[in-house]
């Protein structure tokens, strides 16, 4: 095993917020939300959800007849944010999610969209896209995962371990998920979104004793991990988030509800911190998934509260789906590249909408500034009983000077 | 470091031949889909059903019992007796998907006007099975495993994918053991329509020229150096596995009535 460090160097997301890290740290400090009433366009009149985030595509640039094209016209966008991108030689691999839903209307829908919305049309998609930036590739390498919510952490993840066994030096990790309408009844089916507040920006409310469910958010991310060589040989001059651990784990107990002993979370956690060779109190802060249903925030906040068991010193814990909503499938990769950039600047973002908190964690509501050392810890929990955990590090320093 | 593919099981006898108006809606006034042949699994070979209680035979897919059935034949159990299940991971290669009925019975049960009728029996579950990721899940559900479970769908290389993450994670020390299983099961219209616009404009295949067959199969697979005495056939190496899906899944394509 070549045991290589793995670093995020440029790294961009596009939410309803806007397209950029900065805007959408801002907005997330100024307390905004994302989740408006939502396009009756997508949905029937008597649809019974009201929420949604929704990225202004018309303001963007994309014209209502081209609807269809939006997961398209989201990867452009997102590989026009990233400068580099025209410097690489070469791409050793992608890693992406781009959500993909079996459209089952075949009559109405199958001539205007299924094409642009089947998966490998988009690896095709970016295989264009790349090319036409110069991007050379030794080889076929388009690896599309899906594994519901924890998708996103587990892209950086694999990057991540294919860097530290030397099987590749760079990875293009792309994640999307939008709303759908077959996304949203299926969800509301399960009964997980929230549908009972007056007040849209207050219907996603992590760790609250009010919370009643999550709020589906559009949602995309691209970043940049490579190793020290490939970033030197490049001249990448962003300054690197490191990754220094990956873990998943799986509850085997029922799909849409983990175990009460939360052992599962807690083994996920426990191993990340063991790869990465750091103890709980080296951890400055949990970025945790906090979808804000019943469930999967008690059981998180069991967890981190397990591994994170000196009452002196308990950890700050943040959630962001109060100002981002769920980005489902994306929610790990939008997340954690934007608490990793807050972190690199050395503040913790707050948490929206958590009024009454209903678990003994630490959770910051106003941000804070980060005094030690920039380790922090990026959960996903998720359908299916799967578990994630990144463990990263902001330090802010440039490895090319 | 070698992996070895300790046993290894794929179905594809017992196939019946169809075409693909049988699948598609007729009102789809677009071609003539009777010339597109398929080859599909015969369900009445399914043995596994005794063994699952009948909620778990409504909830699972054609796919997954497909997958349990070869499970069941691999000795998966037995194997694990061995095993920490937190170092077990399990690697699909393959698809989620919804039925057009399901997604009926969605709309129904959200009262929507245009899909008001007499209520159908909704099942909460199949709201998950557009996500290919619910398919292990299913399977570390049934057999408790705890080790990282992932899906990748990328059509005909989603196999390779799960096989070479399996390979990342004995090589990391992660895990001891990888269940890696690979389906192509036909069960929504988009499936055939898929293969239809994939061979048409990138490449050179006509889409009559091309079968697409229902198949699935399953490895276990470990390091070298790990000892499993449950197993009693020879361990194979790797290449031997490639070799051995090539004759049995490429080359060797004739349909049994």
């Amino acid at each position: 095993m070549k045991n290589d460090r793995s670093f995020i160097y440029d790294r961009t997301v596009l939410t309803p917020f806007g397209l950029g890290l900065d805007i959408n740290i801002q907005s997330i400090l100024e307390n905004k939300s994302t989740i408006k009433s939502i396009d009756r366009n997508l949905v029937e009149d008597d649809f019974p959800i009201k929420y949604c985030g929704q990225v202004n595509w018309e303001g963007l640039g994309l014209t209502k007849s081209n609807d269809s094209l939006k997961s398209i016209f989201a990867i452009r966008k997102l590989f026009e944010d990233i400068p580099n991108l025209d410097k690489i030689d070469r791409l050793d691999r992608i890693f992406c999610l781009v959500r993909y839903i079996a459209l089952s209307d075949i009559e109405k829908e199958y001539k205007e969209s299924y094409e642009t919305r089947f998966e490998s049309r988009l690896g095709q998609f970016f295989w264009e896209e790349l090319k036409s930036k110069g991007i050379q590739f030794d080889r076929e390498h388009i690896v599309h995962i899906d594994n519901s919510c924890t998708s996103g952490n587990c892209v950086l993840g694999f990057a991540h371990q294919g860097i530290k066994l030397g099987m590749w030096e760079s990875c293009l990790v792309v994640t999307i998920d939008l709303v759908d309408y077959y996304n949203l009844l299926f969800l509301n089916g399960l009964g997980v979104l929230s549908n009972n507040s007056l007040d849209p920006q207050a219907a996603s409310r992590p760790f609250d004793k009010n919370r009643n469910g999550f709020v589906k958010s559009d949602g995309a991310a691209a970043a940049l991990v490579c190793n020290e060589t490939f970033a030197k040989r490049n001249s990448l001059t962003a300054k690197p988030i490191e990754i220094l651990s990956f873990t998943q784990s799986a509850d085997a107990y029922r799909l849409t509800d983990g175990r009460e002993d939360v052992e599962s979370i807690v083994h996920a956690m426990q191993t990340a911190l063991n790869l990465a060779q750091l103890k709980p109190e080296d951890i400055c802060f949990v970025k945790a998934h906090g979808t804000g249903t019943k469930l999967n925030d008690e059981h998180e906040a069991k967890a981190i509260r397990k591994i994170f068991s000196n009452p002196m010193e308990p950890v700050p814990v943040l959630a962001m789906k109060g100002h981002l909503g769920h980005v489902t499938d994306a929610s790990g990769l939008v997340e954690t590249l934007i608490a990793g950039e807050a972190a690199q600047g050395g503040q913790i973002l707050p948490t929206k909408n958590c009024e009454e908190p209903e678990f003994e964690i630490d959770i910051v509501q106003k941000p804070r500034v980060i005094t030690g050392k920039r380790y922090f810890m990026s959960n996903t929990v998720g359908f299916g009983g799967n578990n994630s955990t990144l463990i990263v590090r902001a330090n802010g320093e440039n490895q090319n000077g | 470091m070698h992996i070895l593919i300790i046993k290894y099981r794929s179905f594809r006898k017992g196939s019946l031949q169809k075409t693909a108006d049988e699948y598609l809606p007729t009102s789809l006034n677009v071609t003539d889909y009777s010339k597109i042949k398929l080859s599909v699994l015969d369900d009445s070979l399914i043995t596994c059903k005794p063994k699952l209680s009948d909620n778990l035979i409504r909830n699972y897919s054609r796919q997954v019992l497909w997958i349990f059935e070869m499970l069941e034949e691999l000795n998966l159990k037995e194997a694990l007796l061995d095993v920490d299940s937190n170092r077990v991971g399990i690697y699909f290669g393959g698809r989620g998907y919804v039925t057009p009925w399901e997604v009926f019975v969605a709309r129904n049960k959200e009262g929507l006007s245009r899909y008001k009728a007499v209520r159908f029996n909704y099942r909460p579950l199949h709201s998950l099975k557009y996500n290919s990721g619910m398919t292990p899940a299913h399977i570390s559900i049934h057999y408790g495993i705890r080790g990282p479970t992932n899906a990748f769908i990328e059509m005909a290389s989603s196999s390779y994918s799960a096989y070479e993450k399996a390979k990342m994670d004995l090589n990391l020390g992660i895990i001891d053991l990888a269940v890696v299983i690979c389906a192509n099961i036909f069960e929504e219209q988009f499936h055939i329509l898929r293969g239809r616009f994939t061979f048409t404009n990138y490449s050179k295949t006509s889409p009559y020229d091309i079968v697409n067959v229902e198949a699935v199969s399953a490895q276990l697979l470990t390091k070298e150096n790990q000892s499993i005495e449950t197993f009693e056939e020879p361990k194979s190496q790797y290449f031997g596995y490639l070799e051995c899906l090539r004759k049995d899944n490429y080359l060797g394509l004739k349909f049994e009535e």
